[in-house]
């Protein structure tokens, strides 16, 4: 984590926050366990079950197989999402700017949607390859976004409208894909809409390293990220190399979006909501802007899928409608006052 | 010149609406008097009654279950055009499809000439709109997603194309097979799990709103999905009720044996009790899903099967 001189008290009621969000989204279900028992549950251990006499197997198994993993992969893509969406507006110089708004998210539901489609990928494939033609799709689409937009130099309406445009071209193909080939209409469905149902303790496995490998360099680059929200000679004259540091940063994220759309699906808007709540907070500093967003995005997105969870019953709601819904209108209300500044 | 044409033209479509306007009328009139020109009147599930001069002799089918039906009354000669779907039984073959379930090719349909289009499916309704603007009879045949639904179903198909003692027929064998069942059934109800789906995006199942639950209740099987709706449920609901018994049908491409191994060897399910103890039984989906003439078949298939595991 950053280093820092004293640990602020709004991280640490964050953090109880987020700790006191585990524990109930984990009683919570269909199959609803008390909270007494999670405790049990827990304590007993992933492999214990049998010997127990304070809960049933089938509660050991819901809570260590099912919730646990789940619940722990909405916190790492939360944190990814968010931290990606922060990193992107400070690129961009560009409040609107996330992976999903931009059109990355796709990019990677895309690659997928396209592997699946030739056959590269199917029924029986290994856990690996699904993440490395999400990342070729996002990479892409990144890379596409970078020259289309011309940097930053043009306004920031300009690279919005090139993410809009992105969006829905790769959409119109994913559909294409779906009306092609009618068995996967469903799996490619399910990840343009995005879902955590799917989480097992292999995969949180693998979002978790690439989490941790995506946002390291974010870590050193606090400082960079900063000078780079001045304009680019100021950066220059700090002796900041705007286009490594970008391409860097830029690479890097993408990488960790495209492993969480791969094994999560797209899920929009929590790359823009967080940052900016948590600005409200911090100020736009990134070296405190940073751990506090990631915290955000761990607590906004274990709410989300636990609503998604419960709010139906016996089925459950897509994520990314809950994340939709919630971040939609911020999202208006940025471009309404993106354009009353802008002459 | 061109005004009286046009008056011309105008005369002949008003005489046109007038004899179009009368022509049903006529016909039910004649009908009394010939026996062999009989007239069909059926209401249809919009309530819309259907009134035809003669026997259809040109049928489009939009829907697989109204397909097997048409074959077992033994109406399959006059059917036209089926979809893409309509696989049952072998013969369906022969007969030109005109698209899918959802988007069925309305210019191929009329191309057809039908004299009637039977379709079974909400999704259709802006296809049976535009049917019925090119002027071609259409039945809307949709019941309740039960066996007395299923029943109306061939009732009305029966009335529709002629063969309603055909039709009665085959209820009273269907009602022999259901009542067969009833007196074979397992005590007490083993708990069963349908699969419609799982894996990677989440489990489906046959809910408490489903055709498939009143088989699987009729043939003695206790569903844990009957409070759920719209086919989907929570993978942490199976884990709960564990069921004894758990119905796998094969997916689509794929053999049972392929399916099985697939099922089994996912993590999320390989602890439930009915995989441990190899309690696994299929069937064949488009039997059970369709409301057809094999739906007592399909109830009787799984009554059998959940007595081997009843031991």
């Amino acid at each position: 984590m950053v280093k820092k001189r004293f640990i602020s008290p709004l991280a640490v009621t964050l953090l109880a926050l987020l700790l006191l969000l585990l524990l109930t989204a984990m009683s919570l279900g269909p199959a609803g366990i008390p909270v007494s028992q999670i405790i049990h549950i827990l304590s007993a251990g992933p492999q214990a079950g049998d010997s127990a006499t304070t809960f049933s197997t089938a509660q050991h198994r819901i809570i260590w197989s099912l919730r646990l993993p789940r619940l722990l992969t909405a916190l790492v893509a939360g944190i990814v999402l968010s931290v990606s969406g922060m990193v992107y507006q400070s690129l961009f110089r560009n409040p609107m700017a996330d992976p999903y708004v931009l059109g990355i998210s796709s990019g990677a539901a895309f690659g997928i949607s396209l592997a699946a489609f030739l056959g590269i990928i199917g029924g029986a494939t290994g856990i690996w390859q699904v993440p490395l033609v999400a990342f070729a799709g996002a990479a892409g689409t990144a890379f596409v976004i970078l020259i289309l937009s011309g940097g930053v130099r043009r306004s920031p309406t300009t690279l919005l409208l090139t993410g809009v445009a992105l969006n829905f071209l790769l959409s119109a193909l994913m559909t294409l894909f779906m009306y092609l080939n009618r068995a996967q209409l469903q799996s490619i469905m399910q990840w343009t809409l995005g879902s955590f149902s799917s989480a097992s303790w292999a995969k949180l496995g693998i979002l978790t390293v690439a989490a941790m490998i995506g946002i390291a360099p974010i870590l050193f680059l606090t400082r960079e990220l900063d000078i780079l929200l001045l304009d680019e000679s100021s950066a220059h004259a700090l002796g900041v190399s705007v286009r490594t540091v970008r391409i860097i940063l830029l690479g890097f994220t993408t990488f960790a979006t495209a492993v969480t759309v791969a094994f999560c699906g797209t899920i929009g808007f929590v790359g823009l909501m967080v940052p900016h709540i948590m600005r409200l907070i911090t100020g736009p500093q990134h070296r405190r802007l940073l751990p506090f967003s990631m915290i955000g995005g761990a607590i906004m997105m274990v709410g989300a899928d636990t609503i998604a969870r419960t709010a139906l019953g016996s089925s459950e709601l897509p994520v990314g409608v809950i994340t939709a819904i919630a971040g939609a209108p911020l999202f208006i209300v940025l471009l309404v006052n993106t354009r009353r500044n802008s002459p | 010149m061109i005004m009286s044409r046009k008056r011309t033209l105008l005369l002949m479509l008003s005489m046109l609406l007038a004899i179009s306007i009368w022509s049903p009328l006529t016909a039910r009139g004649a009908s009394e008097h010939s026996p062999t020109e009989q007239v069909v009147t059926v209401t249809d599930s919009r309530g819309i009654t259907l009134s035809l001069r003669s026997y259809p002799q040109r049928i489009v089918s939009l829907s697989p279950n109204i397909t097997e039906t048409i074959f077992a009354l033994g109406g399959s000669d006059r059917l036209v055009g089926i979809t893409d779907y309509c696989d049952y039984p072998e013969a369906t073959r022969d007969i030109p499809t005109v698209g899918d379930l959802l988007t069925p090719n309305v210019e191929r349909i009329v191309a057809l000439e039908p004299d009637l289009v039977i379709i079974s499916n909400l999704g259709q309704l802006q296809t049976i709109e535009a049917i019925e603007r090119t002027g071609i009879p259409v039945s809307f045949i949709d019941e309740p997603e039960s066996m007395e639904g299923t029943y109306e179903i061939i009732t009305k198909t029966g009335l529709l194309i002629g063969k309603a003692e055909e039709a009665q027929l085959l209820i009273e064998s269907m009602q022999k097979t259901m009542a067969d069942i009833s007196g074979i059934a397992s005590e007490p109800h083993p708990t069963v799990y349908y699969v419609a789906g799982f894996g990677e995006w989440g489990d489906f199942t046959a809910t408490g709103d489903t055709f498939i639950h009143d088989i699987i209740t009729r043939a003695g099987g206790d569903n844990i999905a009957s409070d759920a709706v719209n086919w989907s449920f929570q993978l942490e609901l199976l884990h709960a009720y564990d069921p004894d018994i758990i119905i796998l049908p094969p997916l689509w491409g794929s053999t049972f044996e392929e399916t099985l191994q697939q099922f089994v060897d996912h993590p999320s399910y390989a602890p439930l009790s009915a995989v441990q103890a190899g309690r696994i039984i299929t069937i064949d989906n488009n039997i059970i899903e369709r409301q057809g003439p094999r739906s007592a078949q399909a109830a009787m298939q799984l009554a059998e099967q959940f007595l081997m595991h009843a031991w």
